[in-house]
């Protein structure tokens, strides 16, 4: 993995989280990964441990919430859920995506903003 | 910053989250390899997939554990445990570090505090650094004006810029029916307060309105004063009390911060300058006298009169200070220059000016007298603090060394050098902030001991602030690093392989250095033990000795009948009642007066011309004192020859005088002086007296002073003599009688105030103080010299036996007994303790023929007092060369030579 790619991946991963827990309410860090490899169509292959330490730093910011359940397989798992802070942060990450992506694309020669599929 | 506290919160919890991340990524990992099993992987396929998906777990659990705390601290964490557990496998040499820090630091701050007292502190006013005082150009030293220039500048600077007060005095005061004490007494004018911008702690202050001719007689009081005379600040206010006869309304009292304005005095009674003339205040003035018309006892309306000084506090938005200061002098200046006729004092007057000095910290006497003193303890706290660093540095670098097979095998591993450089800073830091506290708090407890030893009978506000405590921690700091430094050194250059195999590559140059420092240290310290020794075997000898008065059992007062308003012609009554007064208490024995007593501060001296053609001396000037009849008796002075004065020596009788034996021995010789005359005028008068008697030698001016010639009359016999020293032998315990002997004259003479109510034995014993205290201070300072260069042995000759370690087991490898070695090495200590006090034998010889010492030293030390302090540092020598010793004893031949 070369750096810039992972300097990328390093900034939009709590925005990939953020998305997954708005779209999908509380989910375990398992969850999370699953999603984001099949929404992406398995485009953003992710070390799935990478995610651990990036939910760690959110809840430090506040901007999640976690809370011990169970799985459906009738497992003890901990299950993430977005904050009203994550929420407001949530809309703030999107524009800004929005506005970087969209600027790179018309530097690439794309045209028109990117579309959020996450 | 909530992200920073979560993540502070976090890594107080660390071991928790790493717990239940474990289990998350552990249910994570379980359901990749369900859902790799359900696509047809074997069991150990799907765990490996599961593995590939999560990626590395190691580096996840490092990963959280740096988001969970702050990884520079958490090493810092660990180096300070490790370096805690470090200092606990040495503790021996850790306490002997710390104890050597504490005295160091406990000498600096003790000294900081005394400095800071004396020096650097502000008034307790708003804005000290707006204060100015008023400097007299001739003198070049804040001086006094008249209360005329005082008022004109005051009517010049509008808003209360000027506090004027006068030199602090002493009045009778009286509160109801008790009896009258004397109270330390200061005018001032009625802006004073406001101007410093002090409020009341009750009731009010002075104000513009008290300071008129006629207005209501009123007082502020200190809070102590208040309390001590009242119970509490509140009861004070609002009572009447009686100032040298006057009656005088306390309207409030003063905030417990604040003394006074001058350092080292505690005013207690505050009054308007206009009361000076109804309460009778003369305090210190400059009175000039012309013979154009008399002064006015008023000092209000005078302007010959100089009697108080100023502040002004100076606003940037009032710029014509100097100017308006000039103006209000010139009138008290032509005033003066009136009534001066010697031409010379008026053109001094005429070219006399005020400047403006900062003075934010008021005035102080002790500044001038304390400024030797300071400097003088400033630099013993500079040499022991550098003493301090060189010992510990020394011991430091010994532990290091000791270590440095470890330290080889940490550099090894590849732990920077920094790191271990940062150990050692650690360590230091460690062992300096547990010295610097244990030092804090020895000065705290060793200040005021040490502020009524260096200012007796001044009262300084001498306490360790805040700003001792951060300079506290700015010294410890310095040793730290000062102390770390020879060590690091000596890290930086540690090559891993060369040390695990023995090496430790530092030369012999540092022992010569460190032999040189002990010797030098062992020097210091024999002279200071001499010395010490000396002043106590001299203070000995003159407690042993005979002061020529019996002071068992004689209790001592001084009392001023005039400022309590007793006419002259009424003393002889009053004597005769307070005897009969004091002879009522059951164990009082006798009791008699004079005029200055007995080491009670004061003496009386005139000329005398001995009409004896044969006498050595004809004309001289000779101290003398006036007695009741009886004195001698209840002094305990012996009447060598002739007799005692008895109630027929009385005024229109043959005039007497008994002198003593110095005086007889310098006018007459080896002649008997009874019947002979001396009288204070040239030419033989019939007021000369016959001396009738010889009593034996004494001290009344000090314990160490010569023993003057002297002679006594009855008081009867002297003109406008009032007696103001009594003496009372009693028998029984001292307190009882004490407590008695007050109350009754309380009672008897409530107006009549009896201060300072000492034994004899007290009296000579405060008389010694100052010696006391010059030999104790020497005795701390040369206690902290010996153990600073018993330290410095420990250090020195542990490095060499560190550097020698080799060469040590080899010798026992070969036969050498350890106990040989131990011997060797203690000898080797013993050597420079005997340097060392040869050296300072030579500096106790030296010391007295340099002048400025010999005037400076009370004593000179004596060949005893240099040999105990000899003997001491070779005894200190021995036994810190035990400590290297044992080092040496206990090397194990086979550990070291397998290391080469």
């Amino acid at each position: 993995m070369s750096d810039s790619r992972a300097d990328v991946l390093q900034g939009t991963l709590d925005l990939l989280i953020l998305k997954t827990l708005e779209v999908m309410g509380a989910q375990h860090g398992f969850g999370i990964a699953r999603r984001i490899e099949q929404v992406s169509a398995d485009v953003l292959a992710l070390n799935q441990g990478t995610l651990y330490p990036a939910l760690l730093r959110l809840e430090q910011q506040g901007l999640i919430d976690s809370e011990w359940g169970t799985s459906t397989n009738n497992r003890r798992a901990r299950f993430y859920s977005l904050t009203r802070r994550g929420r407001a942060r949530l809309t703030e990450e999107i524009e800004r995506w929005q506005r970087v992506s969209g600027a790179v694309n018309s530097i690439i020669g794309d045209v028109g903003p990117a579309d959020a599929r996450v | 910053m909530r992200a920073l506290l979560a993540r502070l919160r976090d890594s107080c919890r660390r071991r928790k989250i790493d717990r239940s991340f474990d289990d998350e990524m552990m249910f994570h990992l379980q359901e990749l390899e369900d859902k790799h099993r359900a696509a047809g992987l074997s069991a150990s396929e799907a765990r490996t997939a599961a593995q590939r998906d999560f990626g590395n777990l190691v580096q996840v659990r490092e990963n959280l554990r740096e988001s969970a705390g702050f990884p520079l601290w958490d090493e810092l964490v660990n180096d300070f445990r490790f370096a805690l557990r470090g200092i606990a496998r040495r503790r021996w040499l850790a306490v002997s570090v710390i104890l050597i820090l504490t005295l160091g630091l406990a000498a600096a701050a003790t000294i900081y505090g005394l400095v800071d007292a004396v020096f650097l502190r502000p008034l307790p006013v708003a804005h000290p650094e707006e204060l100015f005082a008023a400097v007299n150009s001739d003198a070049d030293r804040p001086d006094r004006l008249s209360r005329g220039t005082v008022r004109r500048l005051e009517e010049s600077l509008p808003g209360h810029l000027v506090a004027a007060y006068s030199g602090g005095s002493r009045g009778a005061v009286q509160i109801g029916s008790s009896a009258a004490a004397w109270a330390g007494l200061r005018l001032v004018n009625g802006n004073f307060f406001t101007m410093l911008g002090i409020d009341a702690r009750v009731g009010r202050l002075l104000t513009g309105a008290d300071d008129v001719t006629g207005a209501p007689l009123v007082a502020v009081a200190s809070d102590p004063w208040a309390r001590k005379m009242f119970g509490t600040a509140e009861v004070a206010v609002g009572r009447e009390i009686s100032i040298n006869q006057t009656p005088v309304t306390i309207v409030g009292v003063l905030p417990p911060s604040f003394h006074d304005i001058v350092v080292g005095q505690a005013t207690e009674v505050w009054l308007p300058t206009a009361a000076q003339p109804r309460l009778h205040v003369y305090g210190n003035s400059s009175e000039s006298v012309g013979d154009d018309r008399p002064n006015d006892p008023d000092w209000n309306r005078e302007e010959r009169i100089s009697w108080l000084q100023i502040l002004i506090r100076i606003r940037p938005e009032v710029t014509s200070v100097p100017a308006a200061l000039e103006r209000a002098w010139a009138v008290e200046r032509d005033d003066l220059i009136k009534a001066n006729d010697d031409t010379e004092e008026q053109t001094r007057l005429k070219h006399r000016s005020w400047l403006l000095a900062p003075s934010p910290g008021g005035r102080s006497r002790l500044r001038g007298t304390f400024r030797s003193t300071g400097w003088l303890l400033g630099t013993v706290a500079g040499i022991m603090l550098a003493l301090v660093c060189t010992n510990v540095s020394g011991l430091l670098l010994v532990r290091s060394m000791s270590r440095h097979r470890e330290i080889g095998v940490r550099l090894a591993l590849g732990a920077g050098s920094v790191r271990v450089m940062r150990l050692g800073f650690i360590e230091a830091l460690i062992l300096s902030i547990v010295g610097g506290a244990a030092g804090w708090l020895l000065a705290t407890w060793l200040l005021p001991a040490a502020a009524h030893l260096l200012l007796p009978g001044d009262t300084v506000a001498v306490t360790l602030g805040v700003r001792s405590v951060v300079l506290m921690l700015a010294v410890a700091l310095g040793c730290a690093v000062f102390s770390a430094l020879a060590p690091a050194l000596w890290v930086s250059r540690v090559e891993p392989l060369r040390a695990l195999s023995g090496s430790r590559g530092l030369g012999r140059a540092p022992i010569r250095l460190g032999r040189i420092l002990v010797v030098t240290q062992f020097a210091i310290a024999v002279a200071l033990v001499a010395l010490a020794t000396a002043l106590g075997a001299e203070l000995q000898k003159v407690l042993a000795a005979d002061p020529g008065f019996d002071p068992e059992h004689v209790v001592t007062a001084i009392f001023d009948p005039s400022s309590a308003g007793y006419e002259t012609k009424a003393i002889p009554a009053l004597l005769d009642r307070l005897e009969q007064t004091v002879t009522s208490v059951p164990q009082v024995q006798s009791v008699s007066f004079s005029l200055t007593g007995i080491l009670a501060g004061s003496q009386w001296s005139s000329g005398v011309f001995v009409r004896d053609p044969q006498a050595v001396v004809h004309r001289s000037v000779v101290q003398h004192d006036a007695v009741l009849p009886g004195y001698f008796g209840v002094i305990g002075t012996p009447i060598l020859l002739g007799r005692e004065f008895t109630k027929d020596d009385r005024a229109g009788s043959m005039p007497v005088a008994i002198v003593n034996a110095a005086f007889a021995r310098e006018y007459f010789g080896n002649r008997s002086p009874i019947g002979q005359s001396f009288g204070d005028d040239p030419k033989p008068s019939k007021d000369d007296r016959v001396i009738v008697g010889v009593v034996a030698d004494s001290h009344p001016n000090g314990v160490r002073a010569p023993v003057p010639a002297l002679y006594f009359a009855p008081v009867a016999q002297s003109n406008d003599v009032i007696p103001q020293f009594i003496a009372v032998r009693f028998h029984g315990p001292t307190e009882a009688m004490l407590g008695e002997l007050r109350n009754v004259l309380a009672r008897a003479e409530p107006g009549l105030v009896f201060t300072s109510w000492k034994t004899l034995q007290e009296r000579m014993s405060d008389d010694l103080r100052g010696d006391r205290a010059t030999s104790r201070l020497a005795a701390i300072f040369g206690a902290c010299a010996i153990f600073l260069a018993g330290a410095g042995v420990a250090g020195s000759m542990g490095y060499l036996v560190i550097l020698r370690q080799r060469e040590l087991a080899l010798r026992i490898a070969i036969g050498a007994e350890p106990a040989g070695l131990f011997r060797g090495v203690v000898a080797d200590s013993i050597r420079l303790g005997i340097a060392g006090s040869l050296i300072g034998l030579v500096v106790i010889a030296v010391m007295p023929r340099i002048p400025a010492v010999k005037d400076a030293l009370a004593v000179q030390p004596g060949l005893l007092s240099a040999l105990v302090a000899a003997v001491t540092a070779l005894v200190v020598a021995a036994i810190a060369g035990t400590i290297p010793g044992r080092r040496a004893a206990r090397i194990d031949p086979i550990q070291i030579l397998k290391a080469e």
